[in-house]
């Protein structure tokens, strides 16, 4: 353990060293990132231009759920993000042969190599937008569904992980899919409504085959009551299971790899 | 000419060896707006009109959107990025072809079979939304054919304008997120430009976007008179001369400021 710890450290301190090479790009791209959260609210206006609720959810938890489907996604980027996609150029590169003749597990190679601190940025910028909304509205039923909150939005991280793992594993024999990672974005996206919108077989059909679209419904869900707390403990084995399934894939696949070349 | 068709063909033959990677973009196309009605049916409720759109019609109008992207978008300026970036434009400098015709005819030829694949997919939809499905045939269809290669022009001279950024910085990514993050709006995307506020109407309405998606939408679905296609069309072409004019220039002064290390 202390020696994943110690690599990781490393592989931070590279995320710090890369932030510091390009300043400007990061102030550009938090200024950048400020624009997409306005094009979001944008549409959140439109739509409530014609309503006042969506499937039951008022304006502010829309953009509540606008707002923590960011942060999952920022979070996910910052610590995995880059990581993933680059998995199928890796195979096919034959660059996995650096990962695999390692002393240490090449998942977590593959998975950290790389942290994108100015990802924390923009972290930083919801966690602030999410204070201000949930003191403005007073959204929790109680201290219980904020703390819910806060172990289903990290949950939500390992979704997303565990979701881009299983997907970009199949490049293990499929070539170019690299846009696969793209599809799961678009499909993330989804998360950005309240599931209330699809109809019960098509919400239950996410739920098993993309439970990605969860990721960010379910936090907001229980913060607002409108899922009762005890779920929780359903999106953790959720979370659980889906990971493990990852895992053994991922080595189902490592076990299988043979490289042409490196 | 036979030249530049010659790369359309090789684009084109490239993209169908790799026939998954591009159906898996036409779906990741489709899914991108398949949330949308059903958030916007819910919007609707009891209501049967907003802004002059009826359910179907709203419906309809998020279902042709991958179409008309297929037929119009433009994703050039990664390529000229990229080809900046890794010296390679340097290789086209000593050939006898135009850059920019070939990035064009090169990306026609790489795109070709996606509106097919397109309709494809839309007509097997179909069963599950007929019932929201509104298409009607009138006279006014037949300017969507202009409407469709003003609109691919004006794509390819703004995407291409994107990528010569590459010639001045290495980071330019913000430049293709500045311009997705407009158009995502501005061409209506995410909702009909009808049914935003007024004053944003106003200010889209002064851009180029509106004519590469929401305007062949509108001729589809009817719900825009000849006057405004002629008005929309006579912008589009005013667009692309003042913005093409812009693409020559910066790509005069990037030829000049380029260096191929290695080459």
């Amino acid at each position: 353990m202390k020696k994943y710890l110690r690599i990781y450290k490393v592989f931070v301190e590279n995320g710090i060293s890369f932030l510091v090479q390009y300043r400007h790009d990061t102030i550009f791209n938090l200024f950048m990132h400020l624009i997409w959260l306005g094009m979001m609210f944008l549409i959140v206006e439109v739509l409530f231009g014609q309503t006042n609720a969506i499937a039951g959810w008022n304006k502010q938890e829309v953009y509540m759920l606008t707002l923590v489907w960011t942060l999952i996604g920022e979070t996910y980027i910052a610590f995995f993000g880059g990581n993933l996609a680059e998995i199928p150029d890796t195979i096919t590169d034959g660059k996995l042969d650096n990962f695999i003749t390692k002393p240490v597990s090449p998942l977590f190679m593959i998975s950290t190599k790389f942290f994108l601190v100015r990802a924390t940025y923009r972290i930083i910028t919801e966690l602030i937008l999410i204070g201000w909304l949930s003191w403005q509205f007073d959204f929790a039923d109680s201290l219980l569904s904020v703390i819910c909150c806060v172990v289903l939005i990290l949950c939500g991280v390992m979704i997303y992980y565990a979701s881009f793992l299983i997907a970009n594993t199949f490049s293990f024999w499929l070539l170019r899919i690299d846009n696969i990672n793209d599809a799961i974005d678009t499909v993330s996206t989804f998360g950005r409504y309240p599931v209330g919108v699809f109809p019960f077989t098509i919400r239950a059909s996410i739920f098993v085959f993309a439970p990605i679209v969860f990721a960010s419904y379910a936090p907001v869900a229980v913060l607002t009551g409108k899922w009762p707390i005890y779920l929780s403990l359903f999106i953790i084995a959720l979370t659980i299971i889906l990971c493990i399934i990852a895992i053994k894939f991922w080595n189902f696949a490592i076990k299988r790899y043979t490289s042409a070349s490196s | 000419m036979g030249k530049y068709l010659a790369v359309f063909k090789t684009n084109m033959q490239a993209a169908l060896t790799y026939r998954g990677e591009m159906t898996l973009w036409i779906i990741t196309s489709f899914l991108w707006v398949a949330v949308l009605p059903f958030v916007w049916l819910t919007v609707y409720g009891s209501q049967e009109s907003i802004a002059g759109f009826n359910k179907s019609m709203m419906v309809t109008y998020f279902m042709l959107i991958p179409v008309i992207e297929a037929l119009t978008s433009s994703w050039i300026d990664f390529t000229i990025r990229d080809e900046i970036k890794e010296g390679k434009i340097n290789a086209f400098l000593t050939k006898p072809m135009n850059y920019l015709y070939k990035g064009f005819w090169g990306e026609n030829g790489w795109k070709a079979s996606r509106p097919f694949v397109s309709v494809l997919i839309l007509l097997a939809l179909y069963p599950f939304i007929h019932n929201y499905f509104y298409l009607t045939f009138h006279i006014r269809l037949i300017w969507l054919i202009p409407v469709l290669v003003v609109s691919r022009i004006l794509n390819f001279i703004i995407s291409s304008i994107i990528g010569m950024v590459a010639f001045w910085t290495t980071r330019n990514n913000w430049a293709t997120q500045i311009w997705w993050a407009i158009q995502t709006v501005a061409a209506g995307y995410l909702a009909p430009l009808a049914f935003f506020p007024s004053h944003i109407q106003k200010i889209i309405s002064f851009t180029p976007f509106p004519i590469t998606l929401q305007i062949p939408i509108n001729i589809i679905l009817n719900t825009v008179s000849t006057d405004q296609i002629v008005w929309e069309l006579g912008k589009g072409v005013i667009w692309i001369l003042v913005l093409g004019l812009l693409l020559i220039a910066l790509w005069k002064k990037g030829i000049k400021k380029t260096e191929g290390i290695g080459m």
